[in-house]
């Protein structure tokens, strides 16, 4: 059973302010750790050329 | 035990191993939240008192012990850069900072959504809630430190001193429904005398922590590997500098 009541706009924001949060800082890890990964390569290259 | 320390000193034997556990990582988060959310929504029954806003406790509750862990981790950290001197200590140290710092200030928001329909009030300045934020405030204190000084070993060292002071802070938070009158409810799950809640509300509950847990490592080991990434880039910038102003002098 989906359990909602009179207070399902706390539940929900609650569920969404930590999903989005979470989503958020996930996203920016992994963005982080491409651009990373992309200038080490691009450094690397210009180091050996 | 010091030996197995050491093993993963080496950052490079590190990321080949966060390499092959992230993958497993990240399918065990992803399968322990789909399972956690499922209890929380579909099987845990509503509160007797509290109605359907306990659901509120299967994000906010997981999210306390996670910005808990996250500073006794740093804590654990600042003791293998200070003492150990373990080349991975402060890494792992400055990584946990903001992930510890989210799940405190998820903790902070969620409590409040929580609080307004079963206490009548955003916020109280009672003492679970105070050290709570205290506790935010000193995440954010650390990653501005880190951010201040430039010197990656003096920066280190400047955050392990401070993490340990702050370390004051967790058994603080831990019995402050203990040691003072507070608004806040007492612990009903990490007690001595065993968890004082429904099995059917129990588990979907562990399944959350375990599932923030599982996250919060996989997120330690992506940050860790681009903390290391961003290390060797700029040993090789500065090196590739150096090797420019030498042939400049000749």
């Amino acid at each position: 059973m989906l359990g909602l009541d009179h207070n399902s706009g706390y539940i929900l924001a609650s569920y969404g302010v930590t999903f989005l949060l979470m989503g958020l800082f996930v996203w920016v890890t992994a963005r982080r750790y491409a651009a990373a990964k992309r200038k080490l390569t691009k450094v690397s290259r210009h180091i050996d050329g | 035990m010091t030996d197995a320390l050491y093993t993963f000193a080496n950052p490079r034997r590190f990321t080949q191993l966060a390499n092959i556990l992230l993958p497993w990582m990240v399918a065990a988060t992803i399968l322990a939240l789909l399972v956690g959310q499922y209890g929380a929504w579909f099987v845990a029954p509503p509160d007797y008192q509290q109605g359907e806003s306990i659901r509120i406790k299967y994000v906010h509750v997981p999210a306390a012990w996670m910005s808990m862990m996250g500073w006794t981790m740093m804590s654990l950290s600042a003791l293998g850069t200070l003492v150990f001197r373990h080349p991975l200590a402060d890494v792992a140290q400055k990584v946990a900072a903001p992930i510890g710092a989210v799940f405190c200030a998820i903790c902070l928001i969620t409590g409040s959504l929580w609080g307004k329909p079963m206490w009548g009030t955003w916020w109280v300045w009672d003492a679970r809630l105070t050290s709570m934020l205290v506790l935010l405030l000193m995440y954010l204190g650390v990653i501005a430190l880190w951010r201040a000084i430039e010197e990656p070993v003096m920066a280190a060292k400047a955050v392990s001193i401070v993490t340990l002071v702050g370390a004051i802070n967790i058994p603080i938070i831990k019995f402050s429904v203990d040691w003072w009158n507070t608004l806040h409810q007492p612990a009903s799950v990490l007690r001595l005398d065993g968890p004082t809640i429904h099995s059917s509300m129990l588990w979907p509950l562990l399944v959350m922590g375990l599932a923030s847990a599982l996250l919060f490592a996989t997120l330690m080991l992506v940050g860790m590997r681009t903390e290391l990434i961003e290390r060797r880039l700029r040993r090789l910038m500065l090196n590739d500098a150096a090797l420019d102003e030498t042939r400049r002098v000749q």
